[in-house]
């Protein structure tokens, strides 16, 4: 059976590019490894090699084709001994199998990559993407402190797996924005050893998937030495990136981690969710002594919020955030549930039921007093969190509102979670793995007693 | 090829390519041992048909049924 060709990505974000040249012609017998075309993106042109040997039978994309989707088949090979006569005209009606484009990855082209970096002057509001407010929230502590420095796997000639450090190696240079080998465990030790030796690193986990091979670090040496040294010795160290679910990457690289951070004393964590809040909270992170666990989410990252121009504006670290007031129930949540407490709370005033949505921001230090108090109000409360329900950060709330909220219920708090499996790779049983707005506004109503 | 891999010269990866790769590697000690090419191609070539068969499956079969979320999360016992 001859074999197709695919355009391939040259990228994580990559979903489309243009077919520059072809290097080999029709009939041309070609061996693994061989160059066969050249394709170009906006940011690189490489070379399309050939995986099998055997003779390019039919080339199905004309050089100098822009638009052409990842995965699109571009040539035909018959392999070695195969008969040249085997017809190959059946591509010509099939519909390409594109690629499925993730929806939790924006194209590099969706992302203006010629946005200035913002924070030279003060500007009131304007709307930006997640990513540039942590961006920019980088940029404008490093112009600020020459002991602030970002290192990680791709984030300085690549500019970050997920664009996050757009523009930071051009401005600050290769010794402050520093590629690393992918070893999270070596590179999140230098940056400990490095805020022991009072620099102030920021740590770039790829996603915090990979940030579990980097635990000894995080936990054992930059959670406890300031503890173990009798206050000696501190570790002024962020530790960035994506957590939390993806979509379609399985159980592996889509897990929310939150609270195997939170379970620790020593560290600080943060998960906002908001563009404003990511801006403002990461300052604070940078400038915050501790070492901070700073989790961001990668389904966000595109999202575009209203963020204040001022760059001394930073968010505090330990405050949470009433995003929408009410008096019927309290829905305490944090990160992307936020967006989803946010929609559940608008169905149900539509039921005539007035949520408050409470968005937790920081989760260790734990602002109980805004949760308390609107649980006063209240008398109910419902936790939505992406991750499991055991010892998760649902589990918390439970005993907070056991040991200091008890009178004020009305009813039992519910949790609302992911479902206590490894992320299913299958889009149905991902769905169903995962808390959706329909499990907010059922729990509401329930603690409500109207459903 | 999900790396442009800007940071190295193409003769760079050619060199490693040609002179490390751990596959070709075996290939070289295998064929010094007597094995024959085509017995070598005649493995590639299961392997594709093996890889083959196992798209065309995962591309076709339904998605699961709910009921198997919790499929094989602990062995039962």
């Amino acid at each position: 059976m001859p074999v197709e060709i695919l355009m391939p990505a040259l990228s994580p974000t990559m979903t489309e590019g243009k077919l520059f040249k072809w290097l080999k012609g029709e009939g041309d017998s070609i061996e693994p490894g061989d160059a066969v075309a050249e394709i170009e993106t906006d940011k690189a042109t490489m070379e399309v090699e050939a995986v099998d040997s055997g003779i390019l039978q039919k080339i199905l994309v004309a050089e100098d084709t822009e638009g052409v989707p990842v995965n699109t088949p571009i040539a035909v090979l018959l392999l070695d001994g195969e008969d040249n006569s085997t017809p190959s005209d059946n591509h010509d009606d099939k519909t390409p199998p594109v690629a499925e484009q993730r929806v939790s990855e924006p194209s590099v082209s969706q992302f203006d990559r010629d946005s200035p970096i913002q924070g030279h002057g003060r500007v009131d509001v304007y709307m930006q993407t997640v990513r540039e407010a942590l961006r920019d929230a980088m940029a404008e502590e490093m112009r600020k402190d020459d002991s602030v420095f970002v290192m990680g796997e791709e984030v300085a000639e690549y500019e970050g797996a997920y664009k996050v450090t757009q523009g930071l190696l051009k401005e600050f240079g290769d010794k402050r924005v520093i590629d690393t080998p992918i070893t999270e465990h070596g590179f999140a030790g230098l940056g400990v050893g490095a805020a022991f030796g009072n620099l102030k690193p920021v740590i770039e986990f790829m996603t915090f998937n990979f940030a579990m091979q980097a635990m000894d670090q995080i936990i054992n040496s930059a959670a406890k030495t300031l503890y173990m040294s009798g206050g000696q010795m501190g570790c002024p160290i962020v530790f960035r990136g994506p957590n939390g679910a993806a979509s379609r990457v399985a159980a592996q690289h889509s897990q929310d981690l939150t609270s195997w951070f939170a379970h620790c004393p020593g560290l600080k964590v943060v998960a906002p969710w908001s563009a404003a809040d990511a801006k403002g909270l990461l300052k604070a992170a940078i400038r915050d002594p501790n070492p901070v666990v700073f989790l961001e989410n990668e389904v966000l990252y595109g999202q575009s919020f209203e963020v204040p121009g001022d760059p001394e504006i930073i968010v505090p670290i330990g405050k949470a955030n009433i995003v929408s007031s009410g008096t019927d129930v309290t829905i305490v949540t944090f990160s992307i549930m936020v967006g989803k407490a946010l929609e559940a709370a608008s169905q149900l005033a539509d039921e005539g039921i007035d949520a408050e949505v409470i968005d937790l921001r920081t989760i260790r230090p734990l602002d109980e007093e805004t949760i308390i108090k609107s649980v006063a109000k209240t008398n109910r409360i419902v936790v939505a969190e992406e991750g499991w329900p055991t010892c998760g950060i649902g589990s918390e709330m439970a005993a907070l509102m056991m040991e200091k909220s008890f009178d004020c219920l009305d009813a039992p708090l519910i949790r609302v979670c992911g479902e206590d499996v490894p992320m299913p790779y299958a889009a149905n049983l991902e769905a169903l793995a995962l808390p959706q707005v329909a499990d907010i506004v059922k729990a509401a109503k329930k603690v409500c007693y109207q459903g | 090829m999900s790396d442009p891999a800007k940071y190295r010269t193409k003769d760079e990866v050619n060199k490693m390519r040609q002179e490390r790769d751990p596959i070709d590697n075996v290939k070289e000690k295998l064929l010094l041992t007597g094995l024959e090419e085509k017995s070598l191609k005649d493995i590639d070539a299961s392997i594709r048909q093996i890889v083959s068969e196992a798209v065309e499956f995962a591309q076709t079969s339904p998605e699961p049924d709910p009921q198997e979320l919790f499929t094989d999360v602990l062995v039962k016992n």
